[in-house]
């Protein structure tokens, strides 16, 4: 999920034909203040017939704040900034346990914000088919639990549709994305590490933004 | 990643010992979810718990952490018999049949959500029930 969290600050403007997709990428979060998006988690692991569900919203704001919130079947709000990062369960801010790891995702997140997707070479191996673009982590350590991220983008490289990550034993979190929506302008408190605004407020404020 | 794989175990070591297995008695044919945060030493660890009870099989809990990684696979047959299914990239074994079986065994018996003794606090609510037989799979001890 962690993975996940930088590759979702990547959605993009349509584009000339002949521009290659990671420059459409680089282009379009450029020019993009922030985003809002619906996701649907799916889980899937080999022990379980059915893939363990949940649900949320995904908010980003440049340039590094983002808000990454589970609604379904529980809530959890995660926040983070180029600075630092906060976790609310169930209302209460946790004292979270080795924060520098969400750190590490906000700063990479940073990086692609400001379309400096060069940055991440450090970290993947990045590879672009014609609907997707494919990251594998270099680190062994890292492989071990996640053999790669895959974006799977809709026609022109215009937006991301969906987000898989897989794992070397086969199993996988599926994040399908939805009702997307650019340049919202956020409202005062949404990515308050100290006291964030309930997210209904939030979607009242995009819900009726122009 | 590895900074904090190492630094969690280490948190964990020395706080490791088996008590001897006893029968779990499980009232219930259900699939929960759970969610919880476990707390060591200060520092709070949000996970979630996808629970299989199994009236005449036993328990099989899958903890994840808030970020989706197996933490922890675990069967309890009604034997009392534990078995971790698989190794976790961050907990060692010995802590897991410590105090994830241990936590499991009362939660399963008595409904308890909170746990908590010298080494560690966990509290967890349930927040997603579904009733109703469980596959056999689930409890089937890999040979």
């Amino acid at each position: 999920m962690k993975r996940l969290l930088l590759i979702l600050a990547l959605p993009v403007c349509g584009w000339a034909d002949d521009v290659a997709p990671l420059e459409k990428v680089k282009a379009g979060m450029a020019a993009l203040k922030s985003v809002y998006l619906e996701f649907t988690q799916e889980r899937h692991l080999s022990l379980f017939a059915e893939p363990l569900k949940s649900e949320g919203v995904m908010l980003i704001e440049k340039p590094d704040r983002i808000r990454w919130e589970t609604t379904a079947p529980y809530q959890t709000i995660l926040l983070g900034d180029h600075k630092s990062v906060a976790q609310f369960e169930d209302g209460k801010k946790l004292k979270l346990g080795f924060p520098q790891m969400l750190q590490r995702v906000m700063e990479q997140m940073t990086w692609m914000h400001q379309g400096n997707l060069d940055a991440l070479t450090a970290d993947y191996t990045v590879t672009v088919t014609n609907t997707s673009i494919v990251l594998i982590p270099k680190d062994a350590n890292i492989r071990g639990m996640l053999a790669a991220i895959e974006m799977h983008m809709a026609p022109e490289f215009v937006a991301v549709r969906e987000i898989v990550m897989r794992e070397p034993a086969g199993d996988s979190t599926r994040i399908i994305l939805a009702n997307e929506r650019r340049d919202v302008t956020y409202p005062v408190g949404t990515f308050d590490q100290s006291k964030p605004l309930p997210l209904a407020d939030v979607k009242r404020a995009v819900n009726h933004a122009p | 990643m590895r900074l904090e794989v190492f630094a969690l175990t280490a948190l964990l070591i020395g706080c490791a010992t088996v008590p001897p297995p006893t029968p779990v008695r499980v009232s219930t044919d259900a699939f929960l979810t759970q969610r919880g945060v476990l707390t060591i030493r200060g520092r709070q660890f949000p996970l979630t718990g996808y629970l299989a009870l199994s009236e005449h099989d036993g328990i099989r809990l899958i903890m994840t952490h808030t970020l989706g990684q197996v933490l922890a696979d675990v069967l309890i047959k009604p034997d009392g018999a534990m078995h971790v299914m698989r190794p976790s990239p961050v907990l060692r074994r010995e802590w897991i049949e410590r105090f994830v079986a241990a936590d499991l065994r009362r939660f399963a018996e008595s409904g308890t959500l909170t746990f908590r003794d010298r080494h560690h606090t966990l509290e967890l609510r349930t927040v997603e029930t579904k009733p109703g037989p469980q596959p056999a799979s689930l409890f089937e001890v890999p040979r």
